[in-house]
């Protein structure tokens, strides 16, 4: 690296933490996840698109906290991530990794590098899922997103997330995600401190 | 001869969340849904009073109609399942073919009912119905003359 310092892989950095993470049942949270989603519909009175929307803030608050324990525990510090791919390799190869125990990886990169799609080999919030037709167009795992979106916020990376194959709703056979680059956001210096 | 299978499975409120045919000969035509479901529902009284006898899980052979042999299984959470084995087969279904059947058909109940997206009564879904009949084509359908178990 051009710092001098050399960087973990991302692989090899989720892989340790998932190793040493507390983790609890799949089952379970996988049920819980179902019993959050079927509530949140219940409330919205089956509304699809308000339940995605809101699925997709109750992600984001996740992103924004989980974040730093992810900073924590990777001591991400000595290795920042210097642009959006290393922070999308990030994404897919160290987060998904360490808080979900997923394998995944990036893949079509746009030319100018500001958006990919990370596609994962597994997805432990849909186990045992099947969606009714009469919820059509749920985008069950969006707090996913919501997640990513929050979490890449909160180190001002500004994104647009969204499910690019959702074997849920009946395209394509992995879930991935498609990730747009925004903008990053300058830091702002407290001045008049 | 005409041959086919039904499987009726009804839930723990008595209400019926499966009822399909697995599979038939080649020359059976499915215009007696009627006549299998008055089968399965009868045959479940029977499984009923079979289950106070045992303790397992399957109550083998409960009911005998016409040409219709049902076989009974109770899950330990009060789901009932009968499988209706009609017409002339190719042999007999052993009795442990059939349990390993009921088995594999448990499983997949379980992993139906974990789906977060269901309601309790509603029907099981098509993974359930896959596993059911990737089960049956293993270990049944050689029972089957031609046998055409896609539906």
């Amino acid at each position: 690296m051009a710092d001098g310092r050399r960087r973990t892989d991302p692989a090899i950095a989720g892989a340790r933490c998932w190793q040493g993470a507390e983790r609890c049942s799949g089952e379970l949270f996988a049920l819980t996840y179902g019993a959050l989603v079927r509530q949140i519909l219940r409330d919205r009175e089956d509304d699809v698109d308000a339940t995605n929307a809101a699925l997709e803030r109750v992600g984001r608050s996740m992103g924004t906290r989980i974040v730093e324990e992810y900073l924590s525990r990777t001591g991400a510090g000595a290795r920042a991530c210097r642009s959006f791919e290393d922070a999308c390799e990030a994404v897919a190869k160290t987060a998904l990794k360490m808080f979900l125990g997923v394998d995944a990886r990036t893949r079509d990169w746009s030319e100018d590098v500001d958006e990919c799609v990370i596609e994962m080999d597994t997805n432990p919030l849909a186990e045992f899922v099947e969606l009714p037709k009469r919820y059509e167009g749920l985008c069950y795992c969006n707090a996913l997103c919501g997640a990513i979106r929050g979490a890449l916020e909160a180190v001002r990376v500004r994104t647009t997330c969204a499910f690019e194959s959702d074997p849920l709703a009946g395209n394509g056979d992995k879930f991935a995600i498609r990730i747009k680059l925004v903008e990053i956001v300058p830091e702002e210096y407290p001045f008049d401190d | 001869m005409s041959a086919s299978a039904a499987l009726t499975v009804v839930n723990a409120n008595g209400r019926s969340v499966y009822e399909r045919e697995l599979g038939s000969s080649a020359d059976s035509v499915d215009t007696d849904a009627h006549v299998r479901e008055l089968i399965g529902r009868a045959a479940l009284d029977f499984a009923d009073a079979r289950s106070w006898e045992s303790s397992a899980t399957y109550l083998r052979l409960v009911d005998r109609f016409n040409d219709a042999d049902a076989h009974g299984y109770r899950t330990s959470g009060g789901g009932r399942f009968v499988l209706t084995l009609r017409g002339r087969l190719r042999g007999n279904a052993g009795d442990e073919t059939i349990r390993q059947f009921f088995t594999d058909a448990h499983e997949a109940y379980a992993i139906a009912k974990m789906n977060p997206m269901r309601d309790e009564d509603e029907d099981l879904g098509e993974a359930f119905d896959r596993a059911v009949r990737e089960s049956f084509r293993r270990r049944l359908a050689p029972l089957f003359p031609f046998a055409r178990t896609d539906e």
